[in-house]
């Protein structure tokens, strides 16, 4: 063999692994096949242990379901609580309307903030500036760092103030809270709330100013629609091909399969297979949906109003940041105390079904409980869990348009656009292991 | 001079993993007014909220894969990356080695700042300590009094709690 064509062999990937993908959570990994340069195989590889939530809520009291959903995740535990408060209600003929309602949807803004300000300026932001890790970034974009730490700080104590604390919050119940906030608790936050308004603008001016793959996908976006507002806790679920239906029939329309190389199970669309759900999908479906000011930052970075290039998704986060800080600063300027802190809620024999949008996409709860309110069963269907097909898809039709790159190269590429998905694997099921091999 | 700020770290709901928050727990009754005490969760932005300001500060952590069951290991700042990997799986994506490598780039280290470590066992759900960590925990709060030169108060005071910043 010939020097130049042991280099061409040399720098041609035939496998590549990464032991613990930084910037995701939970433990997984991802395996890619090459063939003469083409794909033969994706398979995200969910290899954390089940958890067993679903079983062990079991038999439990309906009224201990929140703070045990909760418990799923530390990212997004107001997400859980929240789809599951709704699904008991749902099964215990109770709606929360008024004051509780928007405390409810104040309370999902902080952990919007939170979330979405971690992802994208600490997760995804050193992928497209080129450094390791947020700690590599802060040395020369310190200015970068302080502004994401500012905002979730602001976040964190939203959650705080509303769910007790701002990890696994505890104030959330079924039928509303355990104790509920004055106006002149609130109006601290609302100042600091203000600031996080033009920290999100910010955000979206150094979003739209890095650099895209041109990449972009025919996507089946779903998530939630409500007639007034931007979806995050209730709402019809829609699709980009035409699906509109009531939350209680989610599993007449998407199931789950269990594959042989992940613990989590792969949600499909019956009869049109992998779907996207997050912020992507929000957007797009609900952008008439958006404030006039998160609009206007959404044109002025460039976006229209549908996006299908998922590593413009950190654009999306940033103009949803602009959402919640906007509607968190609404619900507060409107709050009138509610006459009590919860309604009354007693139990019957039923099925409720819930879903709101997690800081990820769309999260789906169903529980069954007897008329004593136990918990018969119970059914939960995560956000990562919906996208990881099409996690897989992206990478069969990004890994091509890499020809070129050396292993590092495209690696690095790889687990960037699996940061688009800002996949929660604790929650699906923690590391990501990836893998890229010749045959 | 202002006194030293102890910070327990953890999740006293997983066993061993509280640790940290019992060490600080139990200096919040002995050194009352000596050592000012904190808990929290280990998450990076509330952690560095929580020194901030601070120029002498301890942090106090389970972790895994150091020694044997309840052993005290004494980490300084340059050693995040290996206490990043002794600190067992999180489901918070930034913690403590994030939040040192963090605030050095940002100039914002506590002037002087370590870590002591004990070595944990059992983390599943549930609290208490295992026996061992509970002697590791008090090593720690008697090597924190010998540090800070702190007056005992009554050991047999009921058990005290920490300023909690994060649970």
């Amino acid at each position: 063999m010939s020097t130049s064509r042991r280099s061409a062999a040399a720098s041609r990937p035939k496998s590549i692994v990464v032991e613990a993908l930084a910037r995701v959570e939970g433990e997984g990994g991802l395996t890619i096949k090459l063939r003469g340069g083409n794909v033969s195989d994706v398979k995200l590889r969910i290899y954390e242990p089940p958890r067993f939530f679903e079983a062990f809520l079991r038999g439990r009291d309906f009224r201990e379901v929140p703070d045990i959903t909760a418990r799923i995740c530390g990212i997004c535990p107001v997400a859980y609580q929240m789809s599951s408060i709704h699904a008991l209600e749902a099964a215990c003929g109770v709606r929360v309307e008024g004051s509780l309602r928007a405390l409810r949807r104040l309370l999902y803004c902080g952990e919007w903030i939170e979330s979405h300000a971690l992802h994208v300026y600490l997760l995804h932001a050193p992928d497209f500036l080129g450094y390791e890790s947020a700690i590599h970034m802060a040395k020369d974009h310190a200015e970068v760092v302080h502004k994401a730490l500012e905002l979730k700080k602001t976040g964190n104590e939203l959650v705080a103030l509303l769910g007790g604390r701002e990890i696994h919050p505890i104030n959330a119940k079924v039928g509303g809270f355990y104790r509920v906030p004055t106006r002149n608790e609130l109006r601290p936050i609302a100042e600091k709330l203000e600031r996080a308004l033009e920290l999100s603008l910010e955000a979206v001016r150094f979003a739209a100013s890095l650099e895209f793959p041109d990449f972009e996908q025919d996507y089946e976006f779903v998530s939630l629609r409500h007639p007034d507002e931007y979806p995050l806790n209730e709402g019809r679920i829609v699709s980009s091909k035409g699906l509109d239906i009531p939350v209680a029939e989610y599993e007449e329309h998407f199931i789950e399969e269990h594959v042989a190389h992940a613990n989590a199970l792969h949600s499909v669309h019956k009869g049109r297979g992998a779907f996207h759900v997050g912020p992507l999908a929000r957007y797009s479906l609900n952008f008439d949906r958006l404030p006039q000011i998160a609009q206007e930052a959404a044109r002025a970075a460039g976006l229209g109003s549908v996006c299908r290039n998922p590593f413009k998704s950190i654009v999306v986060r940033a103009v949803e940041l602009v959402f919640a800080c906007h509607e968190a600063l609404r619900i507060i300027s409107g709050y009138e105390p509610p006459e009590a802190p919860a309604l009354a809620v007693e139990p019957r024999a039923g099925t409720g079904h819930g879903a709101s949008e997690a800081p990820r996409g769309l999260l789906y709860h169903r529980y069954s409980i007897d008329a004593s309110g136990l918990v018969l069963t119970a059914r939960i269907v995560p956000p990562t869990a919906q996208n990881q097909k099409t996690i897989e898809s992206d990478l069969w039709h990004f890994v091509p348009t890499l020809a070129g790159l050396t292993k590092e190269q495209m690696t690095w590429k790889c687990e960037q656009a699996i940061r688009n998905y800002d996949p929660c694997i604790s929650c699906a099921t923690h590391f990501l292991k990836l893998e890229l091999q010749e045959e | 001079m202002t006194h030293p700020l102890l910070i327990g770290i953890g999740n006293p709901e997983r066993g061993d993993d509280g640790a940290g928050r019992e060490v600080a727990r139990r200096l919040a009754v002995r050194c009352e007014g000596e050592i000012e005490t904190l808990e929290c969760s280990g998450e990076a932005t509330s952690l560095m909220d929580a020194w901030a300001g601070a120029s002498d500060v301890v942090l106090v952590d389970a972790c895994r894969g150091a020694g044997p069951r309840g052993s005290v290991h004494r980490f300084e700042p340059d050693d995040a990356l290996r206490l990043a990997r002794l600190r067992h799986a999180s489901t918070h994506s930034m913690g403590v080695a994030a939040a040192i490598g963090l605030a050095r780039a940002l100039g914002s280290l506590p002037e002087r700042l370590f870590i002591y470590a004990i070595e944990a066992g059992a983390t599943g759900e549930g609290c208490g300590l295992s026996p061992e960590v509970d002697r590791g925990v008090q090593e720690v709060v008697d090597r924190v009094m010998q540090d800070s030169r702190c007056q005992p108060g009554d050991a047999h005071a009921p058990k005290g709690r920490a300023t909690e910043v994060t649970p």
